[in-house]
């Protein structure tokens, strides 16, 4: 019956996968003979490409927040916010926003990433997908805490906090330490653990127990906290409030709040007032002592932040001293030294070896996992390191800690050879979150000349994006496993994927050679550009293994270098 | 995308024309791609080729001259760098026998040349359909659901989804058309 189909019951069949050979013959022949089929034909498949574009990202269309996120300068990310960064801030998250949706089409004139029909999909979608909805607020600070997590409003799903992640209205628990969270109008709370408050809004919280400092500047007035008998209204302010099995406790150490108890009216409360109101009934407001020690103030909660961060970062950098002698090691950029006004990257091999320096171009210098490290930031579509690794090798780990602003492209390069020719490895991440690792089975294709071996084998891990991760300090791991035939994936220390190869796609001697990081380079000239896979993001440590290393001694590398 | 620079076109340092040219080819790579993909039926070989395509690019940017209209050219080359992966003989036989690709390589530039504007068509016409029409397309293609797990959800028979799914098609093939005729898909 095959002769009765249609171009289009053949095409459907096309893309279910169900099309046998004589289906195939039958298209081919259609279209020979038939102008009108060419032409059906053209438009079915760029109809289909339109079609699945628009899913192949996850929904980009959520809050402002998020894309916000993204906008605000790491800077920003200090104590106390000038009136001005958070107008920038209030501007940027409108702007994106706008951005978002008035040029949702121009940007895909120029961002091959982003998925098609996105505006007009998005109200299909928003059931089917991503969750991520509304952002009210940030976390900005985390410091010795433990346990902390947010819920979200229906109780079913908790995340881990951590920093720069967005928050959607939910409840936030902290066993223990501080939590610095900044709330979209601007008002800044520092939560001491054990606490449980519920965010409600870009203004609003519950506070079930535990203890807060808020700082509330000019342009945040307005911001209520309340607990279960009482509403605290900042009037432009800084104040306590703690939550206990006793009662609750307000402490004004600046300006003025608005507090109503039950139904009474509201009462102004100025600075240096402390009023506690025992549990039970028919106990009124009375005077208590100011203790503002007990309330960890943001300023403070920096110092904190810096101490812990100073040993976090000592830590680091003693593992790092010995991982330099670790001989299964290719190639290990620790990007620790100053990198300010200097243009190549130190081979941090011990002994050293300046021809695996690598070159950098275009990338600049940012600020790395702690504040005294740096990193490099890639950018523009010319950023990149250049390295010349020669030699051959047999299994490969490749590890580093990036952060990635967002997955504008295809192809988002994390390490990348040249020319990606027989034995060559490429680690990149597509635009939809999956990592893409493979090494080249075939030699290369020129114009006229095929290539001859299979086709190479890509160990696709599942997605693990999405746009809260914007901004965070990520660890990756890939290794590739000569010996037991497998690629492995690490996000964070814990295995993605594990993915077996087939037998006559499995390189056994892998190279190096010429090769980028963060970008992706022509073979012709070593100093040529080719700039569409570039990563927008930063790198801080990069590290090549000539060895298949072990799920422990990944997961070692980050409780040894986590920021 | 606030960190993209548009070079100066009159800025004739070698840089400067390498930037333009590489931002031709960024700017360019959803109808390269798409093109690619429209001809080889199989994405995983279409990525493939676009990355070869965009390797031969490179090398030949001398041969591209500045002011020409880009996509032709560089269609031009796709074009060989597909007909030279569905010639190899020990490949399978991917969806067009390589003569049949070169007929419809016409068609499908035409197409690809167009792409942002049937993208911003699909996504009007996508909204006019009917609610479960609509939900098909969105299982079928974003979210890759096979026809039998459409057809179960639906507890409907997998031909009886099959010919609804091609209505659809044709029916937002029909939209598309009238609204580029109209030029009101922007």
């Amino acid at each position: 019956m095959s002769s009765s189909k249609t171009i289009e019951e053949l095409l459907l069949a096309s893309e279910e996968g169900t099309l046998n050979s004589a289906d195939r013959e039958q298209l081919n022949e259609l279209l020979r003979r038939d102008p009108e089929a060419r032409a059906k034909f053209a438009r079915w498949q760029m109809m289909t490409i339109a079609l699945q574009e628009g899913a192949s990202t996850p929904p980009k269309f959520e809050s402002s927040s998020v894309h916000a996120e993204s906008i605000v300068p790491a800077e920003a990310n200090q104590s106390v916010w000038s009136e001005r960064q958070i107008y920038r801030w209030v501007i940027a998250s409108a702007a994106a926003l706008l951005i978002a949706v008035t040029f949702r089409w121009v940007q895909l004139e120029t961002r091959p990433s982003v998925p098609v029909a996105e505006t007009a999909v998005a109200n299909v979608r928003t059931s089917a997908s991503e969750p991520t909805s509304s952002g009210v607020a940030v976390v900005t600070q985390l410091v010795n805490a433990k346990d902390a997590v947010i819920r979200d409003a229906s109780g079913t799903n908790s995340k881990s906090l951590s920093v720069n992640s967005a928050l959607n209205p939910g409840s936030v628990r902290l066993e223990s330490g501080w939590a610095q969270i900044e709330f979209l109008n601007g008002a800044t709370v520092v939560l001491h653990g054990p606490a449980e408050m519920e965010l409600v809004s870009a203004a609003e919280a519950i506070m079930h127990r535990g203890r807060i400092r808020a700082e509330v500047p000019p342009a945040a007035r307005g911001f209520v906290v309340r607990t279960n008998d009482m509403k605290v209204v900042d009037l432009g302010t800084e104040f306590g409030l703690e939550v206990s099995e006793e009662g609750s406790n307000v402490q004004v150490f600046d300006g003025e709040v608005e507090l109503q108890v039950d139904e009474d009216q509201p009462q102004l409360v100025g600075a240096g007032k402390s009023l506690q109101r025992r549990s039970g009934i028919g106990i009124g407001l009375i005077d208590s002592p100011m203790t503002p020690e007990r309330f960890v103030d943001a300023a403070e909660l920096q110092r904190l932040a810096e101490t812990q961060e100073n040993e976090r970062y000592q830590q680091w950098r003693e593992a790092s001293e010995s991982l330099r002698n670790d001989p299964r090691l290719i190639a290990y950029f620790a990007m620790d030294s100053p990198l300010k006004g200097q243009r190549f990257l130190s081979n941090d091999t011990v002994p050293r070896n300046e021809d695996l320096d690598g070159a950098i171009v275009g990338a600049t210098v940012t600020k790395g996992r702690w504040d005294a490290k740096p990193a490099l930031q890639f950018k523009r579509p010319g950023d990149r390191v250049r390295v010349n690794v020669p030699g051959e090798f047999g299994s490969l780990t490749m590890a580093t800690w990036v952060r990635i602003d967002s997955l504008d492209r295809w192809y988002n390069s994390l390490f990348l050879t040249d020319s990606y020719q027989l034995g060559e490895p490429h680690w990149q991440i597509l635009d939809t979150g999956e990592i893409h690792f493979s090494v080249r089975a075939s030699t290369e294709a020129s114009e006229d000349q095929p290539s001859v071996g299979p086709p190479h084998h890509v160990a696709l891990s599942p997605s693990f994006w999405n746009p809260s991760l914007s901004g965070q300090w990520l660890h990756l791991a890939v290794v590739y496993d000569v010996e037991n035939a497998t690629t492995t994936h690490y996000l964070n220390g814990d295995v993605l994927s594990v993915d077996r190869i087939p037998d006559h796609q499995l390189v056994r001697t892998t190279r190096i050679g010429m090769a980028s990081i963060g970008n992706w380079s022509t073979p012709l000239e070593p100093d040529e550009h080719f700039a569409i896979r570039n990563l927008n993001g930063s790198m801080d440590e990069l590290a090549i293994f000539a060895a298949a290393l072990s799920p422990t001694e990944i997961k070692e590398m980050v409780e040894h270098g986590k920021p | 995308m606030t960190d993209r620079s548009h070079p100066a076109a009159n800025r004739l340092t070698a840089e400067s024309a390498e930037e333009h040219f590489v931002q031709l080819v960024t700017e360019h790579q959803p109808r390269i791609g798409a093109y690619i993909q429209s001809l080889m039926g199989d994405a995983n070989r279409a990525a493939d080729v676009l990355q070869e395509t965009n390797l031969v690019l490179w090398r030949r940017k001398a041969d591209y001259q500045v002011g020409k209209p880009f996509l032709p050219w560089a269609f031009g080359i796709a074009r060989l760098q597909v007909l030279s992966n569905l010639r190899d003989k020990r490949r399978a036989p991917s969806l067009l026998d390589a003569d049949v690709a070169e007929l419809v390589s016409t068609e499908v530039e035409t197409e690809a040349e167009r792409l942002h504007d049937i993208q911003s068509a699909l996504s009007e016409c996508l909204n006019s359909l009917p609610e479960k029409r609509r939900q098909m397309i969105q299982n079928r293609y974003f979210e890759s659901q096979t026809i039998d797990q459409i057809a179960n959800t639906m507890s409907q028979g997998s031909s009886n989804v099959r010919v609804t799914l091609m209505r659809v098609r044709r029916q937002l093939a029909e939209c598309i058309e009238r609204r580029l005729a109209t030029g009101g898909a922007s």
